[in-house]
């Protein structure tokens, strides 16, 4: 398929309906758009607070615009150049995903407020970690990533090299390398993740600093999705590696006793790996726990509307 | 409360200001034990303040014994020793004891906080 059409894909799939609220940053949303995103997040919008509020909203889809772009734009090169974007068009539309969550942590860890100022100013008076954001089964998934991955590439590598040398060929390398991306993901995952934690909070009122709680958990929740997604993929690459070389070459048809093993061993494993991964962070969104998540856990007497 | 206020037109100075908030928070109870601390430069730039002003204020605490500094594991509230309990408890105790006297002598909120503020400004 044409690289043209994959961007497309990948523009409109991830990163044009993330973004839709402020057109990418670049125009305040109506009053009845805010109040409908104001409803999904769980806090009261007033007046005081709209302002700063949209401010922080336009910041993180700025962020997310450019990440996404970019993000586009390189895996397209690497596509083109790699292949001809005959085959690894489709790294387009995951790249592009990973990047616009990346892009809205960017812009949520980037931000530095003015170093003074001459009107009142609150803070929380404890740290904030990773658990005041995200939920335990989120946290789960990407604490066991790197396990994952690790379990991934040893039995990718081992169910392929069941199979004869010429039919397997250079797919351990590509599964190999697939693992290898997604835990570097991961890593750098984690680094935006401190830096979102890190990164300061200047508000007015408590319910300024409510709303802020709200887009970093946006931020973060995206970037672990996004990662877990991506792992997910990873094992995905894996899959078709094997599935590849059972069939290109007609070896399930020479050996259709190894090809059942190497097949139902492979789905097992790799079904199981992405159901580990991917298991938490579905089960919290799914349920309701997860809306206002961040609000009960920082703000456990409820928030004043002021 | 979970928050700090920073007022920079109040009468008392940010360090101040902070640092009495801090207090009042460990004191009451609202801070409890272990409970670890934004970061120096996180603090002050949600604050709006400087980071040594930030800084001294966790270190004055921490030599008063409220706050323990673990190197990179950051500042974190101090248990409360016995000594520390009995003695809030006793300027609480002090404390309603002085503003029921002048609630019986017919001085509102306002007047009580102006007269404490006025003898806290003479001992200066």
């Amino acid at each position: 398929m044409n690289i043209a059409i994959w961007i497309v894909i990948a523009l409109v799939i991830f990163v044009l309906p993330a973004v839709s609220l402020t057109s990418g940053g670049s125009r305040a949303p109506g009053r009845q758009e805010l109040e409908k995103y104001a409803h999904t997040v769980g806090l009261p919008l007033t007046d005081t607070v709209a302002g700063p509020v949209v401010a922080r909203i336009r910041r993180r889809q700025r962020g997310m615009m450019i990440g996404g772009i970019v993000a586009i734009v390189a895996a397209a090169l690497a596509a083109m150049f790699i292949d001809g974007a005959e085959t690894l068009g489709p790294l387009v539309v995951g790249i592009a995903g990973t990047g616009a969550g990346f892009g809205g942590a960017w812009a949520l860890a980037a931000y530095r407020p003015e170093p003074t100022s001459d009107r009142p100013v609150i803070a929380r008076v404890r740290s904030v970690t990773l658990a005041d954001y995200l939920m335990p089964g989120e946290r789960f998934a990407l604490i066991a990533t790197p396990a994952a991955l690790a379990l991934g590439a040893l039995a990718g590598t081992a169910l392929l090299w069941q199979l004869p040398a010429e039919v397997r060929g250079g797919r351990v390398l590509l599964g190999i390398a697939g693992s290898a991306f997604a835990l570097l993901t991961w890593a750098a995952a984690i680094f935006a993740m401190r830096r979102v934690l890190a990164a300061p909070a200047r508000s007015g009122s408590d319910l300024e600093l409510a709303w802020d709680d709200a887009e970093r958990a946006f931020g973060l929740r995206q970037v672990n999705d996004l990662v877990t997604t991506l792992i997910c993929a990873s094992f995905l690459v894996w899959l078709i590696a094997i599935g590849y070389s059972l069939t290109s070459t007609g070896f399930y048809r020479a050996d259709i006793t190894t090809a059942y093993v190497v097949t139902g061993l492979s789905l097992l494993i790799f079904g199981g790996l992405s159901l580990l991964v991917a298991f938490g962070p579905i089960r919290d969104s799914l349920g309701k726990a997860r809306q206002g998540y961040e609000q009960r856990q920082l703000w456990p007497h409820g928030v004043s509307a002021r | 409360m979970t928050t700090l206020l920073i007022d920079p037109h109040a009468a008392y100075p940010p360090f101040e200001q902070l640092r009495r908030q801090l207090i009042e928070q460990i004191v009451s109870g609202h801070l409890f034990e272990g409970t670890k601390l934004p970061s120096v430069r996180r603090l002050a730039a949600d604050l709006a303040l400087a980071p040594n002003t930030v800084a001294r204020a966790y270190r004055e605490l921490e030599a008063e014994g409220y706050l323990i500094t673990q190197g990179r594991n950051g500042t974190i509230v101090a248990p409360r020793t016995h000594d520390n309990a009995n003695t809030s408890e006793e300027i609480g105790h002090l404390t309603a004891n002085f503003v029921n006297e002048l609630r019986r002598r017919g001085l509102g909120s306002q007047a009580i906080l102006k007269a404490v503020h006025l003898a806290l400004a003479e001992q200066r």
